[in-house]
């Protein structure tokens, strides 16, 4: 059976031997990287930043009820044009943005997950809800296209000329002003089992193409959406706790295996 | 040189070599856990408050808005306050700023709270000292005793301690700097003002708590903290904005995470062979 060997001498230098080969680095070196300081610094944070991840490369933002004006087109996105689309502002109950940078920095987005709450979050063991607003694959999922992030990485860009930094605050309040004024459109369109009763108990039957629904979400009031029973989609979204396990470390496979891959991140 | 750690594996299992000697084997997958979560600890759920954090995570900023807070205070020194009478004030508060540092379990070790002039801005913003007895110069608290029933485990439920150790601990006459400040210095104004004789805690709380919220938000010329020295002394850097402040943090964080490999090393090893017992 293979054996390996970490040794740490006084000096602080780190000695890896992994299957007969020495690699050593400086702890200092390596220590700086596990903790994190290769990582983007937060900046100030804006209000509700309610969890950020240990590489500070994804963040939960929580926004508090609010009116949204948004543009929805009844069309798919190749045949969006001016006559099908309209304005709308939307009630909007609390909302959970989780987003996810890309690996190497913050001017690529991984994924925006929304969810909706009737309440701000008290507990890692709260259930998040659907947000019945189209381009949501799987009910949360904004499906983002090159559209969305050739935006965001010109928005990005543009941030960085200005202020000469891009801290994980600015990143976050980029991406949420972009998920606002993109607009949405029918690719991908908000599913029946996801919307809240108050719609079908309304006689606003949910179709695929049409403005109805947005026209009666819009004439709803904050106070009247915040107590509709919101649904959850029972597979890929169901508390808080299971969005975020993903940063648990077992992609590692020993502590030589982990180490190994601070070490080759402090020599880049 | 001499060796700090050995550390063997072979494909599932980790033990160290002490003085020519194994110790018992463990889990690998348990070990990188544990290891992980010594130098990053989990953030748990975050309160919507927090402005900054340092790379470890271990030191924080938390705003909080205007907002009135009871507070108990004994007229006496720590060993007296058996002796005097509890008197309970509810005193308004302008925006105000937690620097917190938290230890390796995440419960706070260290807190402190400025007063702003108005909602945190821009980092270049200007930090003033409450008046508040059992609180540095710096605008750190005198720490009380740590409670071991109340424990934390994530930043986030660190970070709610801190504000409850800040208000719910009570106060007494042990130090008075920041009060004697704002005495000498005769501001913020409306907190001393109409306080006739020599000014003492309880006077100026009695005035404090009649001002309102808006009165006390107002003020904009809080006395400025001190730096922070070394062994008790200060100055050696003033600490007057949040950009000082952050910047004491991030060096604090490096210079405290550089030896910390070796030892979080043995400690996530010294657990994990607990947990297998």
């Amino acid at each position: 059976m293979p054996l390996k060997d970490l040794i740490i001498d006084d000096s602080l230098i780190q000695r890896l031997i992994i299957d007969g080969v020495h690699k050593d680095s400086s702890v200092t070196r390596v220590a700086h990287h596990a903790y994190g300081y290769h990582t983007p610094q937060t900046g100030l944070l804006m209000p509700a930043i309610r969890w950020i991840s240990r590489d500070r490369k994804s963040v939960l933002v929580e926004r508090q009820p609010e009116l949204r004006l948004v543009e929805y087109s009844n069309k798919k996105a190749a045949y969006v044009d001016k006559e099908s689309t309209k304005l709308y502002m939307l009630p909007m109950p609390w909302t959970l943005f989780f987003i996810q940078f890309g690996r190497d920095d913050l001017t690529r987005i991984n994924s925006i997950s929304i969810c909706a709450r009737n309440s701000s979050l008290s507990s890692e063991a709260d259930t998040l809800y659907c947000l019945w607003l189209p381009n949501l694959m799987d009910a949360h999922m904004m499906c983002l296209g090159h559209t969305f992030n050739d935006s965001y990485s010109n928005q990005t860009t543009n941030h960085i000329s200005h202020t000469g930094k891009l801290e994980l605050s600015d990143a976050a309040a980029i991406a949420i002003s972009l998920v606002w004024s993109v607009g949405f459109n029918n690719d991908a369109a908000a599913a029946r089992p996801f919307v809240p009763d108050a719609f079908s108990d309304n006689l606003i039957e949910y179709t695929h193409g049409q403005h109805a629904m947005m026209e009666f979400w819009e004439s709803q009031s904050l106070e009247t959406i915040l107590g509709w029973e919101y649904k959850t989609n029972g597979s890929t979204l169901g508390s808080l706790t299971e969005l975020l396990d993903y940063e648990k470390p077992s992609r590692y496979k020993d502590l030589h295996h982990y180490l190994q891959y601070k070490t080759s991140e402090s020599n880049v | 040189m001499s060796e700090l750690i050995n550390l063997r594996s072979d494909n599932e299992h980790s033990w160290l070599i002490v003085d020519g000697f194994s110790t018992p084997k463990v889990d690998n997958k348990t070990l990188v856990e544990k290891f992980h979560n010594k130098i990053h600890p989990p953030t748990g759920l975050l309160p919507p408050v927090v402005k900054w954090m340092s790379p470890s995570r271990r030191y924080v900023l938390m705003e909080r808005p205007p907002t009135i807070h009871s507070v108990s205070f004994h007229s006496a020194k720590k060993s007296q306050v058996h002796l005097v009478k509890e008197h309970n004030f509810d005193l308004p508060m302008p925006w105000t700023l937690y620097a917190i540092e938290l230890g390796e379990d995440c419960y706070p070790v260290a807190i402190s709270i400025f007063a702003m002039r108005h909602q945190m801005r821009s980092i270049s913003d200007v930090l003033g000292v409450l008046p508040l007895p059992n609180h540095y110069k710096t605008g750190s608290l005198c720490m009380p005793a740590r409670d071991y029933s109340e424990t934390a485990g994530t930043i986030g439920q660190g970070i709610n301690l801190a504000h409850t150790i800040s208000w719910g601990s009570g106060f007494n006459l042990d130090i008075n700097f920041n009060i004697n400040a704002t005495f000498n210095a005769k501001r913020p104004l409306a907190l001393v003002q109409n306080i006739e004789g020599k000014g003492t805690p309880l006077k100026l709380f009695r005035n404090w708590q009649k001002l309102s919220l808006e009165q006390v938000s107002q003020c904009k010329d809080w006395v400025a903290p001190l730096g922070y020295g070394t062994a008790g002394s200060y100055l050696a850097t003033p600490i007057n904005r949040v950009s000082h402040l952050i910047q004491k943090f991030l060096n604090d964080d490096m210079a405290k995470s550089i030896s910390n490999p070796a030892v979080n090393l043995a400690i996530a090893m010294k657990e994990s062979i607990a947990a297998c017992y």
